[in-house]
């Protein structure tokens, strides 16, 4: 069987963690669902407590979730309504945690072929062993370093490690657990790559959990972005940066310029649009994703969508015109960033820097409509 | 883990329907089970000697067959013993309290946080006296302030009076002596005190523009003083269940105590059974009081320590021109606490009787002493009984406490019970445990009544506590996520104690090992009233020896055996240099 080859199911799945006083759940997920095809690099993405790990820790059995169901393949991992639980040591699953968690009393070696060796039941030979873990060595790039003690390794080295332990016995599923983010920035760099050319080069369904926007949207194929245990939106890379599904994805994914509106008539999705802001002015805009008439909406701008030019300038045909003054600036080299306050708000504005504007100067933002967003603020449910 | 409220309120009724009725560690009667039985071995050593204790409390000897009644409580709280016993108790322990924490942190923090010379000098004195029996320590000073001793017999020559300087006989001289005894502990403990201070928080206040002393006593000893008070009732307490000095000293000067009182009863004839059993229960509560509060302060504590983990470096003060004062009271340390016992101990060992230190003395000794413990078959037994007795329970207690503490420190289902039970032996003190023993050999059905496994047993159930103090954090320092991978890489949980827990904790677990070794090595107040000839300890072969008189072999024996116990001490030090060598219990 080739173990490389199967679909991850879940459907439903919840876990709630309740504090004993309290009436609201203090963490945990509200079902979840979805399906990933196999060899997806899928990554949970959220602020820290969302529900990330605890869908993650689901998946690996080592949380018992409260209902739904997983799947890998034709083997059902959990069932809450057919009370199945396969328990994590029988689920074939290779695993990374956020400490790396090597055994720091064995070596590098032993580390690597423990999973081979507690699976009695495959009854792997000793030369059988050495091989399995000689080649997962080789993968991740350590060969040579096999009677090293584990201690004696570098953070990245002990990333490896880990990473050849969870392959070592070909499982049928990886889970990441936000493994860069104890490696110093520098390295996390080349370790991102590394991770994503080692996915694809094993073709292994992987299923990564982190926090940090720039390596989900590097590495994934699938993103899944998660506020306080519910899944926002679900969708490939450019999808979620493109055409969040509301004002919290496209926070959360980059950053964004926020500003408030009430939309009077319901929009459809992939409509276009006009709003007048809260601050008075009108805005063209389009809707990615439909939205319901009367209800509070965000008018999402990114930072680097927006152009400054002297007051008075007339913006391109069509474009949305803001009037503001420049507050505060900051050279980051390839970019300037401008604070600019304007009616009601204060607007980051990244743009290229080779025009100077100082403090105090009165501008004119100019933004095109199609990159002006009408986003659902659920924060701001009326 | 979800702690969920019943009932009220909608969402706590979906909630409850809801709970998880497993954890990744496995679910239903499997893993209940293993915490289940562990927990009834452990009921089993520890409940029984309570109810025999509280059952012979309520018996009245005088008429076994009356029933339950409170006659003993009675006639113990009628009489005046208890009282006067209690009070010369509390002096003796305070006294002595006073003593060894005032001594014994002094020396610590001159080890420990300054730049004084001979600081290894301490360590040394230390481990020696961690492996010798303190009737060994008590028969010394015995000698060199005794009546006929070197001090009292100066003080004549020089005086012409028959008057003795000193009366050991006597509470000052108990807790002189008992003071003396605990110093080496209250330095190991004062010491990671110490050792856990941030020097930062110092150097702010020596930056600040404050003196050495100030910085002391403004910053250093604040910080320490939660530390410190939970020591001293810490010591108070153990003080409190002292047997050696108590019988050894306090006895021959008719200064009676509650420890005393109790062995009294039990050896005159025919023994005492009702009347110290209820003098038994009474110190149980009193040192449960106080185990209460050191619980309460010592919990205190543990937010004073300093330690963050990142950056922390202790750093010495450099005492300049005053380096020597630290040295002599090192020097002084190592005089007292170890030199001037052992040479006195040596002294009685080589001289064919006791006589007192003088010229003349030399041109008798002899090693008669010494070829009369070595060429005695019933000592080498009595060794090797010590050994093994000390060894089994040492292996039992530490073998069941690794588990318990896996058990309770990770939360496995059904293991509530097992920290408690594992720890309530901490309110025995070592003569009631041995009351509560020897009742409950005479009702057991098979032969324990006289063997050593019984002593062996009284041990076990006695050092469960200590095992717990080394084994719960070293179970707590492994990082769960070790335990999770390995269950993820395949290992079921039999697998995961194993190849994970157990070769992780083994440092601390060892080290764990080899204090309840040499404790049981050297335990008189348990063993002494379940030896018999036949099944006899080291330590009570020695205070047997001791009250026939026989002060030289007494000597000879103690000398052979710290020897050998210092060498066990050597390794436990070594094996938790860096950490906290010993544990408060």
């Amino acid at each position: 069987m080739d173990a490389r080859n199967l679909t991850l199911e879940v459907d439903g799945l919840t876990k709630l963690y309740w504090s004993p006083t309290s009436k609201i759940p203090g963490g945990g997920i509200q079902p979840i669902s979805f399906r990933l095809e196999p060899g997806t690099f899928f990554t949970l993405l959220g602020p820290s407590g969302c529900g990330k790990t605890t869908t993650l820790r689901c998946l690996a059995g080592l949380e018992v979730p409260d209902r739904g169901r997983l799947a890998l393949g034709a083997t059902t991992f959990f069932d809450g309504a057919r009370d199945e639980n396969v328990p994590l040591n029988k689920r074939n699953i290779g695993m990374v945690f956020q400490s790396y968690a090597i055994w720091p009393h064995m070596t590098v070696f032993d580390n690597v072929a423990f999973p081979l060796r507690v699976r009695r039941e495959a009854r792997l030979g000793r030369e059988k062993v050495r091989e399995m873990v000689q080649r997962a060595l080789k993968t991740v790039g350590l060969d040579g370093y096999s009677n090293r003690s584990a201690t004696q390794l570098s953070g990245g080295q002990q990333q490896r490690v880990a990473l050849a332990r969870a392959i070592v016995r070909e499982p049928g599923l990886l889970l990441l657990d936000e493994p860069l983010s104890n490696l110093d920035a520098l390295l996390r760099e080349g370790m991102r790559n590394e991770l994503t050319r080692l996915q694809r080069q094993i073709g292994i369904t992987t299923v990564y959990v982190t926090h940090d926007q720039a390596e989900a949207l590097e590495m994934s194929d699938v993103i899944a972005v998660i506020n306080a245990g519910v899944l926002e939106q679900l969708g490939p890379p450019r999808e979620i940066y493109d055409r969040p599904k509301n004002a919290f994805v496209a926070q959360f994914m980059g950053s964004t310029n926020l500003l408030p509106a009430t939309l009077a008539g319901a929009q459809g999705g992939d409509s276009t649009g006009t709003v007048t802001l809260d601050t008075g002015e009108t805005t063209r805009l389009s809707f990615p994703h439909a939205v319901a008439a009367n209800s509070k909406i965000a008018v999402s701008v990114r930072p680097e969508a927006l152009q400054i030019a002297v007051a008075g300038t007339v913006a391109p045909e069509g474009w949305n015109t803001l009037g503001g003054r420049i507050t505060g600036s900051g050279y980051l080299g390839s970019l300037m960033r401008y604070s600019v306050a304007t009616a009601g708000t204060t607007i980051q504005a990244h743009v290229a820097p080779d025009r100077v504007f100082n403090e105090g100067d009165e501008i004119a933002l100019h933004f095109p409509p199609e990159r002006t967003l009408g986003l659902a603020d659920t924060a701001r449910v009326s | 883990m979800s702690a969920i409220e019943t009932g009220r309120t909608g969402a706590s009724v979906l909630a409850s329907r809801l709970r998880p009725r497993a954890t990744w560690r496995g679910r239903g009667v499997a893993v209940k089970l293993p915490p289940l039985i562990l927990g009834v071995i452990l009921a089993i050593l520890v409940l029984p000697p309570f109810v025999m204790l509280v059952r012979s409390s309520l018996v009245d000897y005088a008429k076994p067959d009356s029933g339950l009644s409170l006659i003993n409580y009675i006639r113990l709280f009628e009489g005046t013993d208890l009282y006067r016993s209690a009070f010369n108790s509390v002096c003796f322990s305070a006294g002595a309290t006073l003593v060894s924490l005032t001594f014994g942190s002094v020396v610590a923090w001159v080890v420990e946080r300054t730049n004084a010379p001979f600081r290894k000098l301490a360590f040394v004195t230390t481990v020696v006296s961690l492996g010798t029996p303190a009737i060994l320590y008590v028969s010394g000073w015995l000698f060199l302030l005794g009546r006929a001793g070197p001090v009292n017999a100066a003080w004549r020559s020089l005086t012409g009076t028959f008057r003795p300087l000193v009366d050991i006989y006597s509470i000052p001289g108990m807790v002189l002596i008992e003071g003396l005894l605990w110093v080496p502990l209250v330095f190991l403990l004062t010491g990671t005190v110490f050792k856990r201070q941030n020097a930062d928080l110092e150097d702010a206040a020596r930056m600040s523009g404050g003196t050495v002393l100030d910085t002391v006593t403004k910053v250093s000893l604040p910080l320490a003083k939660p530390a410190l008070l939970g020591l001293a009732i810490f010591i108070f307490i153990r003080n409190l269940e002292a047997f050696d000095v108590p019988v050894l000293v306090g006895m021959p000067g008719r200064v009676n105590l509650l420890t005393s009182d109790i062995y009294l009863s039990m050896t005159r004839v025919p023994p005492d059974v009702g009347h110290a059993s209820a003098f038994a229960v009474v110190m149980i509560v009193l040192v449960s009081i106080l185990l209460y509060f050191y619980g309460k302060i010592s919990a205190n504590a543990d937010r004073y320590a300093s330690v963050t983990g990142k950056g922390f470096r202790p750093r010495r003060f450099d005492l300049g021109g005053y380096r020597w004062v630290g040295g002599a009271i090192i020097l002084l340390h190592f005089v007292l606490v170890l030199a001037l016992p052992m040479l006195a101990v040596l002294w009685n060992s080589l001289t064919p009787f006791v006589r007192t230190f003088s010229v003349a003395a030399f041109k008798n000794l002899t090693l008669r002493n010494y070829s009369g413990v070595l060429h005695d078959p019933h000592y080498l037994e009595l060794a090797w009984n010590t050994v093994l007795i000390s060894a089994v329970a040492a292996s039992l207690v530490i073998a069941l406490t690794a588990v318990a503490s896996w058990f309770s420190v990770r939360r496995w289902p059904a293991s509530g019970a097992l920290q408690q039970l594992a720890s309530l032996p901490i309110v025995f003190p070592g003569i009631v445990l041995g009351v509560a023993m020897i009742q409950l050999a005479l009702r057991t059905p098979f032969g324990l009544y006289g063997t050593v496994w019984l002593i062996a047993l009284a041990f076990m159930v006695r050092y469960l506590p200590y095992g717990m103090r080394y084994a719960e954090p070293a179970v707590m320092q492994i990082h769960r996520e070790l335990e999770e991978a390995a269950g993820v890489s395949g290992a079921g949980q039999a697998g995961i104690f194993r190849h994970v827990v157990l070769p992780l904790s083994a440092p601390a677990l060892t080290a764990g090992w080899l204090f309840i070794f040499l404790l049981a090595a050297k335990e008189l107040s348990i063993a002494v009233l379940l030896a018999s000839f036949n099944s006899k300890t080291l330590a009570v072969a020695m205070f047997d020896q001791w009250t026939n008189g026989n002060a030289g072999e007494v000597a000879a024996l103690g000398i052979l055996w710290t020897a050998a116990m210092t060498c066990c001490a050597a390794l436990m030090m070594a094996i938790t240099r860096g950490n906290a060598s010993v544990k408060e219990v």
